[in-house]
């Protein structure tokens, strides 16, 4: 009897043994987790600002015009994004009748030091960094007295501010010639 | 007081750079023990977000994205890392093919040893990518590099994409022939108590082993 049991304890021994080393070859796991990565891209946003000598903002509904006035109208651009961009800018004329033209109605000082005109676009001479402002594209619009005659009595003119910005990162220029840079929108 | 000044100041300073280090890249840890994957640090787009430096990309824009993979499973094993890349949506899987991005083991980690890097990178029918053996204990970097073509268009700025990442780890036997990683100080471990135990028993069998043995040649 004693004999059995010593070789019951044995064998339980030996039990014991394996299976504390069984638990580390029997699990075999398999484990799965997943991650939702995101990537986004940049963005390019500017502000128009028109504001009069006063410092105001050009009123929204236009101003009454008589031939020879000179209207203060200081546009410039500023960046509102993270990333710095070349910047370009084209005035567009119209009038609400289709039999006239609003084609040198209008004589602007544009800021040739630090505009560049190219194929009708002014093009900003230099990067516009973000947060910052240009200098004025122009400051005043004389209403050409010997264009604007009888025929204009009543109508509406309009003076368009068109903005294009391309980014200036991983995209050089040689000097200032910021109109040579890749990915101006085609015309 | 100004001994102090000096050692405070030097204090944040390294508390500071500790945090910006531990911040950097993102981190996926297999955690074998409660069979989970944990991912870090996640961004305001998705809590479980690697890709903190592929954000605000532009045209021409080369990054390279660093992730660290991490086995910290306590058994005495190895895991097979498999991964599988999906779009969350159409609009992802059109931003994402106009994009250039590979994936490849960085291995100016000192733990680049624990891992074992499968020969070939290529999807099997379910899509799943073998990228190799991580050892317990043992981490590895990777590098993930994104090209934004500068001919990217305009339809694309702003734009946000998803990638679905599904990790998989597959548990398996450590070979003798297989790395370990150093000794960890300070750490609680059982292995000691199941090495003492085993001992203790191989004892009590042999001192059996003589008791029966006398028993024996007594009759």
């Amino acid at each position: 009897m004693r004999k059995f049991k010593i070789r019951l304890t044995v064998i339980s021994l030996i039990a014991v043994i394996l299976s504390l080393f069984m638990q580390e070859t029997l699990a075999y796991y398999s484990t799965i987790g997943k991650s939702s990565n995101v990537v986004t891209s940049g963005n390019l946003k500017m502000l128009i600002h028109e504001k009069t000598d006063q410092g105001n903002d050009f009123p929204a509904e236009g101003v009454y015009i008589m031939p020879g006035d000179v209207v203060s109208k200081r546009v410039t651009v500023e960046n509102i994004c993270e990333h710095p961009f070349y910047l370009r800018v084209r005035v567009v004329f119209g009038v609400n009748a289709e039999v006239l033209s609003a084609e040198d109605c209008f004589k602007l000082n544009i800021n040739e030091e630090d505009w560049q005109l190219v194929d009708g676009w002014y093009y900003y001479r230099r990067i516009l960094a973000p947060g910052e402002t240009t200098p004025e594209v122009f400051s005043h619009v004389e209403i050409v007295g010997a264009k604007v005659d009888n025929s204009y009595i009543g109508k509406t003119l309009t003076l368009t501010v068109d903005v294009q910005a391309v980014q200036s990162e991983n995209n050089p220029v040689p000097g200032n010639e910021t109109f040579r840079a890749a990915g101006w929108p085609k015309e | 007081m100004k001994k102090w000044i000096a050692l405070l100041t030097m204090l944040l300073t390294l508390l500071l750079s500790t945090v910006t280090v531990s911040a950097a890249g993102g981190h996926v840890t297999y955690d074998g023990n409660a069979q989970t994957f944990i991912f870090a640090p996640g961004s305001r787009f998705s809590p479980t977000d690697l890709f903190t430096d592929l954000k605000d990309v532009m045209p021409g824009d080369t990054r390279t994205q660093h992730i660290t993979l991490r086995n910290d499973a306590s058994r005495n094993v190895k895991t097979k890392i498999w991964l599988r890349s999906e779009y969350a949506d159409e609009a992802s899987r059109k931003f994402f093919s106009q994009l250039q991005m590979s994936l490849q083991v960085d291995n100016s980690n000192g733990q680049a040893y624990m891992f074992s890097p499968s020969g070939t990178l290529t999807a099997d029918n379910d899509g799943w990518v073998l990228l190799g053996t991580l050892y317990s204990g043992g981490e590895v970097d990777l590098a993930l590099q994104l090209y934004v073509p500068t001919e990217l268009d305009n339809e694309f700025m702003g734009r946000l994409g998803i990638v679905e990442w599904t990790f998989k780890a597959e548990e398996l036997d450590k070979e003798p022939s297989d790395p370990t990683p150093p000794p960890k100080t300070g750490e609680n471990t059982t292995l000691w108590i199941l090495w003492a135990a085993a001992g203790c028993a191989l004892l009590l069998i042999f001192i059996l082993s003589i008791r029966i043995g006398k028993e024996r040649t007594k009759k």
